[in-house]
């Protein structure tokens, strides 16, 4: 009896070695081990890492409601699971959006983690962990006075998004086609950030606002009258170079990806889950 | 008793924005919430403003905002007063520096120069923390604009304060200090409460670089919530409790350098009020402290003679030696190598054309003007020079030659130090040249205004005493260093016809006294009256010279003649 225990025992000790001896690199890609900082990356034990986010775009990256200390978004948790999951301790710079890029190529911060959109141009200046996508939406006033259901509809109207960003683009593009098929003209409007462009639409000096696909930016006066994808990809902004710091982030978002916690995060915040990109490191 | 309208202005001004405010705010809230009613609507949005206006978290911003803006504005005022000097110098380097500094601080957008103190010097090491970085751009930028009002303030102030401060031998520190500051104060204030309320509202700007003040955290509460103008107008609030002390510092600190400060129906002001907290051991109001008995008007040189030991020997008579003085200012000869001694003692009064060269001889004697050629000297000593084989060079530190020369010298135009009041002008030199205890100068000042008969406005400002009652203050000034000689340009000149007598009873009282003098004047019954020697000067040289019997009784050369022929018809 006790020699069949012992067996077992020894069976089970066996197969458990050989788990774990034979395929080293799936144990570590599959969990999180903080502990362990410091013999997976080196390079990051001991360091305190610095974030830069702007806290002023929700979804993406804002201040708690309740409690302005805490910043909070779609980006801000996923990078404190992601620190969490590397074991690297980190705190937030909270900066303008403009001023977090310079920062990242300064060497001031380490990472830049706020809906930095993927283009070729910025990739010459800092390395990207691509991980989602952006989705844009039509937000028009409650009730939809002017009956918009696709970018087509806003041919002959007025439209605001911010500058710089890729839904003035599209605007131009949808403008172009309006033009195209004998339509009016959209009249596009650039304003400086998310919220002077919403008070555009709520002020009534514009029919819609082109932005971030969320549930509803102030349900009490506005709704969203059509979402689309860009496929334009977004990632977490690495130093150049910063192999070390690029991996680390890497194998954290594959392993909170694969366990669920991504999808709890699009939840989150209303976005829709199928914006999610698979992890891709991309230096240029 | 001074009646303001703008009484309290900045009560008028919170309440007007506030009620602005509301109307807008009020509307806007109708058109958010229709459901509630009127009164509910404006009750709601005026809480949720009250809540952001004292929310921590916004506080915070605001007091991040004013501590980058006292720290940059103390170091921009700084800077900007140094720039300020440069670029009034005589160094053409130093001009040259100042000037390009401004060009090209005061000509790139604020917003770049933090960009690159933050995330362009860590490419050569240096890197700086937002806050660091903040207070250093706001402080170089501020000084680039600081200097140029300075700058302003600076020329604002009459350029005779300059002379006289150098007169008397203040260093240009000193004088710039003492005099010229102070003076420039008032037309520099307004312009640097400007800048210290655009700084607390632009640091703004500073969130590029990680700097989370006011405007930057409200716009974060914005982007959380969309109520934009309940937030901003909660900013706005606090941004206006902000400026608003500012404003009251600016109205303070304007009463303390207004030149109304010494009439006895103002109010003390803040800063008097202050100091009145901590008096100071022995600080008796001076116009009660007994001055002792006064000494006659005749000897009282006596009283600070002992002052002036003669520098070379007793045995040389001479007090004043000038040989071969020769000065052009540009292609304009002024003086073509004039000889002049003037025994110790001796009262030389001086007459002649306008432009003959008198004033400039004056200037060049108390060394307020390089020699072109020849030499001076006061008591067998040079002013400020030092002799190199045949030549003079001037010495590198010429205040502190005008000083140890004791020369005292009284202009036309009085340039007494406007605001400081007779007494203090008096003391002045003694205490921050000579080092003088400010209690015996006190009353030796007291003495010094007494013997000139105006002992009753030693807390008067000059602006509030007759034009013969500045050129007896100035008298005495000039008199507290103790002088071994005194130099008198014009010193009637500017004076209405009845007032130049009080004026010529003093300098009169001198010269029985004892004291050495030049005086260079248009009077010429006064010249009969008072001079041991009268010399006449014509095109920048000494036509003729002799008792005033002689020069003006019987004058020897037709240049004379003619000259006093028409200053007698004049």
């Amino acid at each position: 009896m006790n020699l069949r225990l012992l067996a077992s025992i020894g069976a089970c000790a066996v197969v458990l070695g050989i788990l774990v001896s034979g395929s080293p690199a799936l144990a570590q890609a599959a969990k999180c081990e903080p502990q362990k900082v410091a013999t997976k990356y080196p390079g990051l034990a001991g360091k305190t890492l610095k974030v830069g986010v702007s806290a002023a775009d929700k979804p993406t990256s804002f201040r708690d409601e309740n409690d302005p200390n805490k910043i909070t978004g779609f980006d801000p948790e996923f990078a404190k699971a992601v620190f969490a999951c590397i074991g690297v301790p980190f705190e937030f710079s909270v900066g303008g959006w403009s001023g977090l890029m310079p920062a990242l190529v300064a060497g001031q911060t380490d990472v830049m983690w706020d809906g930095l959109y993927y283009t070729p141009e910025r990739a010459k200046s800092v390395d990207y962990v691509l991980y989602t996508s952006a989705g844009s939406a039509i937000v028009v006033p409650k009730g939809n006075p002017k009956k918009i259901h696709s970018l087509d509809d806003l041919c002959g109207l007025k439209s605001v998004s911010q500058i710089g960003s890729t839904e003035i683009a599209t605007m131009q593009k949808t403008s172009d086609a309006c033009v195209a098929a004998h339509k009016p003209e959209v009249t596009i409007v650039a304003s400086q950030d998310r919220p002077s462009g919403i008070l555009q639409l709520t002020t009534g000096r514009v029919d819609a606002y082109l932005g971030i696909a969320i549930a509803a930016y102030d349900p009490a006066l506005t709704e969203i009258a059509y979402t689309y994808s860009t496929g334009i990809k977004i990632g977490v902004g690495v130093g150049k170079g910063n192999k070390v710091l690029e991996e680390a982030i890497y194998d954290s978002i594959k392993i909170l990806q694969a366990d669920g916690t991504a999808k709890k995060f699009y939840g989150m915040f209303n976005l829709d889950p199928a914006l999610d990109v698979p992890a891709q490191i991309a230096l240029q | 008793m001074h009646v303001s309208i703008f009484h309290r202005p900045a009560y008028f001004a919170v309440i007007a924005t506030l009620s602005v405010l509301s109307v807008f705010g009020i509307r806007i809230a109708y058109a958010a919430d229709a459901d509630l009613s009127r009164l509910e609507a404006t009750g709601v949005w005026l809480q949720n403003v009250g809540h952001y206006a004292t929310m921590p978290f916004l506080l915070r911003g605001a007091y991040l905002a004013i501590e980058i803006s006292v720290l940059a504005l103390s170091g921009g005022l700084m800077l900007g007063l140094l720039l300020a000097v440069m670029r009034l110098s005589r160094l053409k380097a130093a001009r040259g520096f100042a000037w390009g500094y401004v060009w090209f601080v005061r000509g790139t957008p604020l917003l770049l120069q933090l960009v690159f103190l933050y995330d362009a010097l860590p490419a050569i090491g240096i890197k700086l923390d937002s806050f660091t970085t903040a207070v250093l751009g706001f402080a170089l930028n501020e000084a680039a604009f600081s200097a140029e009002f300075i700058r302003g303030g600076l020329l604002s102030v009459n350029r005779n304060q300059t002379v006289a401060a150098a007169s008397l031998g203040m260093s240009p520190f000193l004088s710039l200090r003492r005099i010229i500051l102070p003076q420039a104060m008032r037309a520099i204030l307004p312009a640097v409460a400007n800048s210290a309320v655009s700084m607390i509202k632009g640091t703004s700007v500073a969130s590029v670089i990680f700097v989370n003040e006011l405007t930057f955290r409200s716009e974060q509460i914005v982007a959380q919530n969309f109520q934009f103008f309940t937030v901003l107008t909660a900013a706005g609030l606090i941004y206006l409790a902000m400026t608003t002390v500012v404003g009251s510092a600016q109205a303070a600190l304007e009463r303390h350098y207004s030149l109304d400060r010494d009439a006895s129906s103002q109010k003390p002001s803040v800063f008097a009020r202050l100091r009145n907290l901590f008096p100071r051991r022995a600080a008796a109001p001076v116009c009660t402290e007994p001055v002792g008995p006064l000494p006659a008007v005749n000897n009282w040189l006596e009283d600070f003679g002992a002052a002036f030991p003669p520098l070379v020997n007793d045995k040389d008579t001479r007090c004043l030696v000038c040989t071969n003085v020769q000065k052009s200012y540009g292609d304009k000869e002024i003086l073509r190598g004039l000889d002049l001694t003037v025994e110790r003692g001796e009262v030389v009064v001086i007459i002649g054309p306008s432009g003959s060269g008198k004033s400039t001889l004056l200037r060049l004697i108390n060394h307020l003007e390089h020699l072109d050629w020849g030499e001076i000297k006061v008591d067998g000593a040079y002013v400020g020079y030092e002799k190199i084989g045949n030549g003079l060079k001037p010495q590198r530190d010429l205040a502190k030659a005008r000083a140890a020369a004791r020369i005292g010298m009284v202009f036309q135009h009085f340039n007494l130090f406007d605001h400081l009041t007779a007494l203090e002008n008096v003391i002045e030199t003694p205490v921050h040249v000579y080092g003088e205890n400010p209690e015996k100068a006190r009353a030796r000042g007291m003495r010094l205004l007494d013997s000139v008969g105006l002992s009753n406005h030693a807390n008067l400002l000059p602006h509030r005493l007759s034009g013969g009652q500045q050129q007896r203050v100035a008298i005495a000034r000039a008199l507290a260093i103790s002088p071994r000689l005194m130099l008198f340009d014009e010193p009637t000149s500017a004076l209405d016809p009845e007032l130049v007598d009080e004026v010529l009873g003093t300098i009169r009282s001198l010269a029985l006294g004892g004291m050495t003098m030049v005086v260079v004047t248009h009077e010429i019954r006064f010249a009969r009256e008072v001079a041991d020697r009268i010399v006449f000067i014509d095109e920048g040289e000494i036509v003729e010279q002799g008792t005033p019997e002689k020069v003006l009784g019987s004058p020897e050369h037709d240049r004379t003649r003619r000259f006093l022929r028409i200053v007698e018809h004049a």
